[in-house]
């Protein structure tokens, strides 16, 4: 336990500034919305955006953005805030998972661990677990930012489908912790699992927004863990895409498994 | 005496090159071994396999009877280990350090604050405002700390001053008085030669002997320098032991195995002008070891 508590404690740097950018970030994004919900500008330059940037941006497909005039606040949310949060996650599971045993490793602060009665599998649940309610407090931190923002400005949104909105993020950054650490458990330098998360995340982050212009290939997305993500649906009508959640579970409970397999049976030597 | 390491056979290879090859070991409750050899030989293999951070390619190995592989945690639990290659978590203080080892103990007794006061170390300061011979002295607290029973240590004296070395060398007494057993991997020879009870060489991933140190000191071998009032004729040292290494007029140069009195009662017999006979040390013996893999 006191594990645990040590990680978050030696990542409270990482931790404070993420939380400081995320806060930051979500609060002044709602609060903008004020400024440019009626101006017939956005929906002639909403008309315009290709299809793969709509996708990009996390509200591809038709969808009625302006009613009465007015931009839809889950819209606006979503294209400036909620698509982009899975990516600046996803950044920071590759930086932080990607090393999360190798960075150990290289250091030599591995064998100190290791030398002492801790399970191979306990240091990879505890340091994960660790990341993983760092990745929590963010989320906590972005629905605040958000719901503050709006309640400056007087606008609403439905906070139980923010909510569920974020709880579909934190699952999908739960499994690309999950692979980021696999690779971490394969590589022990901690230079090329890095390089190999953030090859593999760019790639489906890429493959997901080029989904328009895939033609007959389209299902190749489904490749893409990013592409299971319809953060406009679930803020706007509370649907959820259950698919999705499963295949993030089923995606990170497999990486782990893999993770804790390998490094239980292979050698320290590096 | 029951054995506390026992290898069977032990083998490490890493891909196709050597690591250590057969080694057949087994040291005893209560003594200090030393595990001498170059950088290479195989020593951190032999120590990594032992606590389970390594898989044998062949072979096996036990500590307190059990298996390092399979049983490697209830092992570590009873040993206390330092690296030969120290790092330590630079932004975490030293007490902060030790309570986190210390919690993955169970029925541990911290003496932190006892062994801070021998070895001098504030505890309270920051891992990374801490010099190489502090960390040094942080690493042989945290691996006392837990009360084990079993030390395995890397090159411990690593940065530590000759006072602190000394402090060290009384508390590794004081931990082998408690009938505890210390593994001692150093290729510094004093060092092994003044706190180890035996000596296991190891040479090219082999191990090539095991010895008592009081029986190496008997046979120890000592370089002698001569100076006589005539020339030195080879036949003036031949004698059982005495291997003449140069001969330059009135000087000779030699060496010489086993107790000194032989050669100082026939040195009285000579017209002998200057004689330089330091004191013994192991190193001249590990040499001939490490040439000729024999001590004689």
């Amino acid at each position: 336990m006191l594990l645990y508590f040590s990680t978050i404690k030696l990542s409270r740097t990482a931790l404070i500034t993420w939380s400081i950018i995320i806060w930051i970030y979500s609060f002044l994004v709602a609060y903008m919305y004020n400024s440019i919900k009626d101006t017939t500008e956005m929906e002639n330059l909403i008309d315009v955006i290709p299809d793969h940037l709509k996708a990009a941006m996390g509200t591809a497909g038709d969808i009625d953005v302006f009613i009465d005039g007015i931009m839809d606040p889950n819209y606006f949310i979503t294209q400036e805030y909620l698509a982009w949060l899975p990516l600046m996650l996803a950044i920071f599971s590759v930086f932080y998972c990607g090393g999360i045993i190798s960075r150990e490793a290289e250091r030599g602060t591995l064998d100190l661990l290791l030398s002492q009665p801790l399970a191979r599998k306990n240091l990879i649940l505890c340091k994960l677990a660790a990341f993983l309610t760092m990745v929590i407090l963010l989320l906590i931190f972005s629905c605040i930012g958000i719901s503050l923002g709006l309640l400056i400005i007087g606008t609403s949104i439905n906070i139980v489908h923010l909510f569920l909105a974020h709880i579909t993020i934190g699952l999908l950054i739960f499994s690309v912790s999950a692979y980021c650490t696999l690779l971490s458990c394969i590589s022990m330098d901690p230079r090329h699992s890095i390089a190999y998360a953030g090859a593999i995340t760019s790639g489906m982050y890429i493959l997901n927004f080029m989904v328009p212009t895939l033609g007959s290939f389209k299902w190749v997305a489904n490749l893409s863990l990013f592409h299971h993500l319809n953060i406009f649906n679930t803020l706007s009508s509370g649907t959820t895409n259950w698919n999705g959640s499963v295949v993030y579970i089923s995606t990170g409970a497999l990486c782990l498994v893999l993770a804790l397999l390998i490094f239980e049976r292979r050698d320290l030597n590096y | 005496m029951a054995a506390v390491i026992n290898t069977f056979s032990l083998t490490k290879f890493y891909g196709q090159s050597r690591g250590i090859q057969a080694i057949e070991l087994e040291v005893e409750k209560g003594e200090i071994f030393g595990f001498l050899g170059p950088n290479g030989a195989g020593k951190t293999t032999i120590i990594r396999l032992l606590l389970g951070l390594l898989k044998p390619t062949s072979g096996s190995s036990e500590i307190f009877g059990l298996n390092t592989l399979t049983e490697s945690l209830e092992i570590r639990r009873r040993v206390g280990y330092i690296s030969g290659d120290l790092s330590l978590f630079e932004s975490m203080k030293g007490r902060g350090l030790i309570n986190l080892l210390n919690s993955f103990h169970k029925n541990h007794s911290p003496r932190l604050d006892e062994l801070a006061l021998q070895l001098d170390l504030d505890l309270d300061g920051p891992i990374r405002a801490y010099s190489r011979g502090m960390k040094q002295k942080l690493a042989i607290i945290q691996a006392l700390s837990h009360n084990p029973d079993l030390l395995i240590l890397d090159e411990p004296t690593t940065g530590l001053d000759p006072l602190m070395q000394q402090q060290f060398y009384n508390i590794m007494r004081d931990f082998k008085a408690a009938g505890k057993t210390i593994f001692l991997s150093s290729h510094i020879l004093p060092e092994v030669e003044h706190i180890c009870d035996r000596i296991g060489i190891v040479k090219e991933g082999i191990l090539i002997d095991v010895e008592n140190v009081a029986d190496l000191k008997r046979n120890k071998i000592r370089r002698l320098q001569i100076v006589l009032n005539r020339d030195v004729q080879a036949e003036d040292f031949d004698l059982e032991g005495v291997e003449i290494l140069a001969i330059d007029g009135r000087k000779a140069e030699m060496v010489v195995r086993g107790h000194p009195k032989m050669i100082l009662d026939h040195l009285s017999n000579l017209p002998i002008e200057d004689f330089v006979f330091p004191e013994a040390s192991l190193e001249e013996t590990f040499l001939q070891f490490y040439e000729t893999g024999s001590p004689s």
